[in-house]
């Protein structure tokens, strides 16, 4: 029974509540805490802790969800939030924003927001995407941290709309216990509330929790709850205040692979020349339930099915199509472990690292391949060539903490979540387009027969998932005559070494005759 | 051919045209003449370049095996420490190189790096990265290094074309570089990946003896300095100078014997050695050798022969009276032989001149090694060479050679007379010692291609004059006096035309069996990485294991970055350089007690064993297990040596506990000492749950094809970390809270009680350092430091110009550091070289030691089966390790200096056993003596 823990971190939360207050920050006019102990379920600390902020200007009162209702997937690490809100405008302005509250703890793991709005009736439904950005809001209670959706058309009095809202979670499942052997599964806490957090009122709701597994060892009730097959239903709750908490804990079996890339660097290489040259150097880490005691060869080789579930040993990698001269290798030498299966739409590269990989265990290695660049480079009206590549890191369901892309010129790098893209020699005013933020700097590199050295863009993102593989550009201008430097340069140096060649024939130096 | 045929064609034509005509065409035909002739001698010219271009490209190629077949990578145990070096090298500049003290490896010792190794191999590499670097050649220096031995080759095919070119002829030379450049016996250390010593070794040892021939030749001074250059890279880059160093006195001796004296040799010879002296003197880890070192004293001796030759030749030159002169020459000869005896006797009494090393003896004496000394005899490279591997490595040149020899005598001259003497000498080093066919090889190839050009070149004298005897009409003016001459024998013995044809046909016949031989032995033999093991699959697919690489991985990747690593010593090299982790062991076996140590505890009981590891600081053990693979070069085939290296230092271990009625066994039938020990349980543990073939019972080891003897192994102390997906690798963690089962405060190993502890009696008593250590304030446990103060260097004469007290610090650190740095496994021309005392070649009257090895480790020895207390043999160990601090600070230059030993991150480690050991055994009697002589000689 996780009671203590649970007691420990509302107190916690009470704190930071507190330490806020004495700050005096915002308007607050009143705040109420109320502790309310549920009937059904006595032994368990049932809180709500409600932070009611009235004030005249604020927003957040013009809005109320009629119904939220909320799907969290737990079956990998990485955790998939899926939010259904309708929402209704009930003052007279019309409303263009909407508000996600999200505790500061989690606001810290939130890899992720993306929001669509749908339009139209059941039958010609469809997606709209919306622009979702991170903003303050002068009365957040607690550290709360906010996100602003914007409506593509302002919600007039009365009005409801139908908002979906996807948000992803990393490291937010905490093993425990911390330490297993290898014959134990591991088993993870799930930290969240049993009542959305929100600056709004919201007249009923629903949380579904899906698990990886039928193994639950314990989660905390809120009555109604309901756990069945692979489901943990809590809810429905009506009619709860703003800022509506009531923290609940699941212990559940999660064997899935923790595959954490804390430090991943592509280099795209680009070569006027015809060819896209990809190196990517990853820090792959296990970051579930460290391993513990023995590692033995004998039962993990014989009895797979109990002998360190959570560890993994493959990895896949989804490359673009026309993928060629594909290395995997580390600083030892190459990886003979992998398997490369390509057709016209996409090659997946299936790796394994040199040992399994457990609770704990690092590796670090590289992959890098060649791709054509006509798929990937072209000219923009204006003049201006373009790099057009995916962001985020290959391999599927992993983490990547750091990624630094460097994108360099004639010879062009782009380095993004530690992208590094190298520009080709000569290239001139590198800018960057990507549909997230990215930090992003400019670096030199030298390679081959460089003299100038290649501008190389870099962009730079943490916490990022495999949600963020999308398309992002690099503009940059480039002259073609920057191509022949180097088969010029080449060239000459052969012609004065014949040349020399020549005259030393032709020189007579001895002093006698 | 051409050109004699179209001469007298022109010439008749001309005649039946006009005026004009005829002046035109004569007008051609002297210019064509003169065209045609310039391209005869091109075309020769050009001939020869392309063939040579393409055997230098050849010599590269044929060297590629390994890396298309696997890939760019370093192979073996060796080339991995030099990688190492290398790369520090690379990234931290030369100085921190020469200065670098390594404390990964020998812990807790650690090593001098840029003391103890032949630098010209990392430098060369180096040299050549940065060449590449700043030509905008983005390589990595892996590549550089896995691709300096082919290019070495190629080099040393060119270096082969001259020096045949030089003794013979140009045809000679050519087949010379050819025969090189695919000679097996050369391949075998030089193709890519393979980067150790040898590769550069070998083209530095035929460029010193091709320019020292050239010098002995021409006379000529800038040959014989440029040949002094030749052996100076030769100094740096491999113990095998001595071989050099040795050669060439024995050549002018003989010459000198022979009458063939003369001005040339004199400037040759004396331009070289002094050079070459000074020069290698430079090189830090040879030193004052050439004047100090029983080995060297040869050249000595003959270069003041060569003096007194001359001066005599002048003596009687002035004297004119022969009488008179015969007198003089008995009065002198008696004084020098006396002088140079009385000399010789006194520097080696007086331990100036060190005796002969184990090497020396081994050489002379193929069985000494296996007697005395187990761990030169456990190296496989070291045996006796096999008729086989002869054959192998030599093919068709094992009896081209004698035919070579043939020829050279035929033809004596200054030239043939060297390599004649080359030959033979290192052909019979090369049956001493497997490895040193490498020397042999350039001087066989040489020699065989005197034999195959001269025969090819008779042969087919033969039968282009009798070409010519058949049309000796037309071509009066053409066929040469040497033709005519070799008509006359044809017309005797019709049938020699086709035996000349039928011979030629034989020789390319062997020629082209030679060049498959090569590339056959090449591609399956010498292209293994041997760290990459491939085998055939059921349906005949290739299968890598790559066990070695993923244990290492593991290592540097899931252990604390200060663990220390406890392995055989064959994989200490791999494990610094790929597992980046500390050895207590490596491949460098300077310190048999060391190895000794790890060895007993492979082959004792756990509980000892635990004792030993405890005290060693040992985190992890890492041993080589075959059984699943059938890998058969694994630690248990290699486990007797651990016994019998073990068991010469250490008498507790008896080879016999091992063996059952003679015989090595694993089965139920096996020794009982042998299946509870620490070797056999790490190798075996729960090896007998796993069915490892098909209708065998669970248990049964592939690699020697029985079922296992002990199949309930417990381990108390250890614990299994890592084993490898093929099982090759195995790691186990020593447990190190529990405490152990005997009774703790009796204990020899227990930690002092109190932590201010100094090295106190133990290594060179300069009072000043110890009082500046009790001093010091340093209480953590583990952490000293130590002073140098002043003081230390008031011994040296003050005043005194810098140079010349740089070269005191030089001596004093060699007497100091002496006796310890010694010798790395494969540095063949110098195994155990300064005299390390536990191999038995430290003479017993010498200073430097003052017990003979074996006897030592008998003497005063304080184990048995009850109790492990360090055995005195590892007293010197905080000696030398104080040595390495104390030369450290020496070359930092400063004089105060504190040096903490750090816990944890990449530092020595506490040195705790050290410091335990210098507790519990007092020094002894002789230590003393040892320390105190040591302490005058570096007062003086």
């Amino acid at each position: 029974m996780p009671s203590p823990v649970l007691h420990r971190h509302c107190h916690l939360f009470l704190v930071t509540g507190r330490s806020e207050d004495s700050r005096g920050l915002g308007s607050f006019q009143d705040m109420a805490r109320s502790i309310s102990m549920e009937a059904a379920g006595p032994t368990l600390p049932f809180l709500i802790l409600t932070l009611l902020a009235v004030s005249a200007a604020s927003s957040t009162n013009q809005i109320q969800i009629l119904n939220a209702e909320r799907r969290i997937d737990l079956s990998s690490h990485i955790v998939k939030v899926f939010l259904t809100l309708k929402v209704e405008n009930v003052m007279t302005a019309p409303a263009s924003e909407i508000f996600l509250a999200f505790p500061p703890a989690q606001a810290d793991h939130l890899a992720l927001v993306k929001a669509q709005a749908a339009i139209g009736k059941k039958k010609k439904k469809s997606y709209v995407h919306l622009d979702v950005n991170p903003t303050e809001l002068p009365d957040a209670p607690n550290g709360t941290k906010y996100f602003s959706i914007s409506l593509l058309n302002p919600l007039s009095s009365g009005e409801t709309a139908t908002l979906e809202v996807l948000y992803i979670l990393t490291h937010s499942l905490e093993p425990f216990p911390a330490e297993i052997s290898q014959s134990e599964s591991q088993l993870v806490y799930f930290r969240d509330s049993a009542l959305i957090l929100s600056p709004y009122h919201v007249k009923q709701q629903t949380t579904f929790l899906k698990t990886p597994s039928t193994k639950m060892e314990s989660f905390t009730r809120v009555e109604p709850t309901k756990f069945a097959g692979r489901e943990l239903k809590y809810g429905p709750y009506e009619d709860h205040p703003p800022y509506s908490f009531s923290p609940v804990i699941v212990h559940l079996e999660n064997n899935s692979p923790f595959a954490v890339v804390e430090e991943l660097l592509r280099e795209v290489e680009i070569s006027h020349w015809g060819s896209l040259q990809i190196t990517e150097h990853y820090k792959l880490v296990h970051a579930g339930a460290r391993h513990k005691g023995v590692f033995s060869r004998v039962e993990y080789q014989s009895r797979p099915s109990f002998s360190g579930t959570s560890s993994f040993k493959h990895l896949l990698a989804s490359l673009p199509p026309r993928v060629h001269s594909v290395y995997y290798r580390d600083d030892i030498g190459n990886i003979s472990s992998s398997h490369l299966r390509s057709d016209y739409r996409k090659s997946e590269l299936e790796i394994e690292p040199r040992y399994p990989l457990f609770g704990g265990w690092k590796a670090t290695f590289v992959i890098g391949y060649g791709l054509p660049l006509e798929d990937f480079l072209f000219e923009s009206p204006d003049g201006k060539r373009y790099l057009n590549f995916s962001f985020g890191c290959p391999l599927a369901e992993t983490v990547v903490d750091k990624l630094t892309i460097k994108v360099g010129l004639l010879l062009l790098i782009i380095c993004i979540h530690d992208a590094v893209v190298v520009l080709p020699e000569g290239s001139k005013d590198p800018s960057a387009a990507v549909p997230f933020p990215v930090e992003q700097r400019l670096e030199t590199k030298y390679s081959y027969l460089d003299v100038v050295g290649r501008t190389v863009l870099v962009l730079e993102k943490k916490n990022v998932v495999p949600e963020h593989i999308t398309p992002f550009q690099v503009y940059y201008t480039f002259k073609p005559i920057f191509m022949l430097a180097e088969p010029l340069m080449l060239a000459s140096v052969f012609f004065l070494f014949f040349m020399a060649c020549v005259a030393y024939l032709h020189i007579d130096l001895s002093i006698r005759k | 051919m051409a050109v004699t045929k179209t001469e007298p064609i022109n010439g008749s034509t001309n005649k039946p045209s006009s005026s004009t005509v005829l002046l035109k065409s004569d007008l051609m035909s002297t210019l064509s003449l003169k065209s045609l002739k310039l391209k005869t001698k091109q075309q020769e010219l050009l001939i020869r370049v392309s063939i040579l271009c393409l055997v230098y490209v050849l010599a590269f190629i044929t060297r590629l095996f390994s890396v298309l077949r696997y890939e760019s990578m370093i192979h073996e145990f060796d080339p991995y420490f030099n990688y190492r070096t290398t790369l520090f090298l690379t990234e931290k500049g030369f100085y921190e190189f020469w200065n670098w003290f390594d404390s990964e490896s020998w812990y807790p010792l650690g090593r001098i790096i840029g003391g103890t190794l032949y630098p010209g191999l990392m430098v060369t590499a180096a040299i050549m990265y940065w060449g590449l670097r700043f030509l905008r050649f983005a390589v990595h220096i892996r590549e550089v290094c896995v691709l300096t031995a082919p290019f070495f080759a190629s080099n040393t095919t060119l270096v082969a074309y001259f020096f045949g070119k030089e003794i013979w002829d140009t045809g000679a030379g050519l087949v010379a570089a050819v025969l090189i450049a695919i000679c097996p016996g050369y391949i075998s250390r030089s193709v890519a990946g393979s980067y150790d010593n040898e590769g550069v070794a070998i083209f530095a040892l035929l460029l010193t003896f091709y320019l020292f021939v050239k010098a002995v030749n021409t006379g000529s001074l800038a040959w014989g300095l440029a040949s002094a250059f030749g052996y100076f890279y030769m100094v740096s880059a491999w113990g095998g100078y001595v071989f050099i160093i040795n050669l060439i006195p024995l050549y002018v001796l003989v010459l000198l014997i022979t009458g063939r004296y003369s001005m040339r040799l004199y400037v040759a010879y004396n331009s070289m050695y002094v050079l070459g002296m000074l020069l290698a003197m430079q090189i830090r880890f040879v030193g004052f050798q050439h004047v100090q070192s029983g080995e060297h004293m040869a050249a000595m001796g003959v270069f003041f022969l060569m003096q007194g030759f001359y001066f005599l030749g002048w003596v009687k030159h002035l004297l004119g009276d022969k009488k008179k002169f015969e007198a003089l020459l008995r009065i002198i000869v008696t004084c020098a032989v006396g002088v140079g005896a009385i000399a010789l006797g006194v520097g080696t009494a007086s331990g100036y001149i060190s005796p002969w090393t184990g090497r020396f003896y081994s050489l002379l004496d193929p069985t000494y090694a296996k007697d005395h000394i187990p761990i030169i005899a456990s190296v496989s490279e070291h045996q006796p060479t096999a008729w086989s591997s002869f054959m192998f490595d030599f093919h068709i040149l094992l009896f081209l050679f004698p035919a070579g020899l043939y020829f050279c005598f035929k033809r004596l001259s200054d030239a043939t007379i060297f390599i004649v003497m080359y030959g033979l000498t290192s052909m019979y080093f090369a049956g001493v010692m497997v490895r040193l066919i490498l020397v042999a090889t350039p001087a066989v190839c040489l020699i065989s291609a005197i034999a195959v050009s001269a025969t090819i070149k008779n042969l087919t004298t033969l039968l282009r004059t009798k070409s010519k005897v058949s049309q000796t009409g037309s071509t009066k003016g053409t066929s040469g006096g040497k033709g005519s001459s070799k008509s006359l024998p044809d017309q005797s013995q019709p049938f020699q035309r086709n035996g000349a044809i039928a011979l030629l046909f034989g020789a390319f016949y062997l020629l082209s069996r030679y060049a498959i031989h090569c590339t056959w032995v090449t591609s399956e033999a010498y292209s293994s990485p041997s760290i990459v093991l491939a085998a055939r699959g059921a349906h005949g697919n290739r299968v890598i294991f790559d066990d070695y690489r993923e244990a290492y991985y593991w290592l540097r990747q899931n252990t604390p970055s200060d663990a220390k690593v406890m392995s055989w010593w064959d994989y200490g090299y791999q494990i610094t350089a790929m597992g980046n982790r500390t050895v207590i062991v490596d491949n460098n076996t300077w310190n048999n007690t060391h190895i000794a140590t790890v060895g007993r505890a492979m082959s004792s009981y756990e509980d000892e064993a635990y004792e030993i590891m405890r005290s060693l600081d040992v985190n992890y053990v890492l041993v080589v297990f075959g059984g699943v693979t059938g890998y058969s070069s694994d630690d248990i085939n290699k486990f007797l040596w651990m016994v019998r290296i073990g068991g010469g230092v250490f008498p507790v271990i008896k080879e016999p506990d091992y063996l059952v009625n003679g015989e090595y066994r694993v089965d139920k039938g096996a020794a009982p000492k042998m299946l509870n020990c620490l070797m056999y349980k790490l190798s075996y543990y729960r090896f007998g749950e796993l069915v490892t073939e098909y209708g065998k019972p669970p248990g049964y080891d592939r690699a020697r094809g029985v079922e296992i003897g002990n199949k309930d192994i417990k381990l108390e102390h250890l614990e299994e970390a890592f084993t490898t997906s093929n099982w090759i690798v195995r790691i186990y963690k020593i447990n190190p809270l529990r405490s152990s089962t005997r009774d703790v405060s009796s204990h020899p190993t227990q930690p002092p009680s109190h932590s201010n502890t100094c090295f106190q009696h133990r290594k060179l008593k300069l009072d000043h350092i110890q009082q500046s250590c009790n001093n010091s304030t340093s209480t953590t446990e583990g952490a000293f430091c130590i002073m140098i103060s002043k003081h230390v260097f008031d011994y040296f004469p003050v005043g005194i110009s810098s140079s010349l007290s740089s070269i005191f610090l030089k001596v004093v650190l060699y007497l100091s550091v002496e006796g310890h740095w010694t010798w790395r496994r494969r540095e063949e021309g110098s195994l155990l070289k300064m005299g390390n005392k536990y191999y038995g070649e430290c003479h017993e009257k010498s200073i430097h030691c003052l017990k003979p090895a074996n006897k030592e480790a008998s003497l005063e020895r304080e184990t048995d089966n009850e109790r492990w207390a360090p055995p005195p043999q590892t007293w010197d160990l905080t000696s030398s390790a104080w040595a390495g601090l104390y030369f450290r600070s020496l070359l930092m230059g400063s004089d105060s200096i504190c040096l903490t030993l750090q816990l944890g991150n990449r530092g020595m480690g506490p040195l705790s056993s050290l410091l335990k050991w210098n507790e519990v055994d007092l020094p002894s009697r002789e230590e003393k003596l040892r320390n105190d002589s040591r302490q005058l000689l570096s007062a003086q």
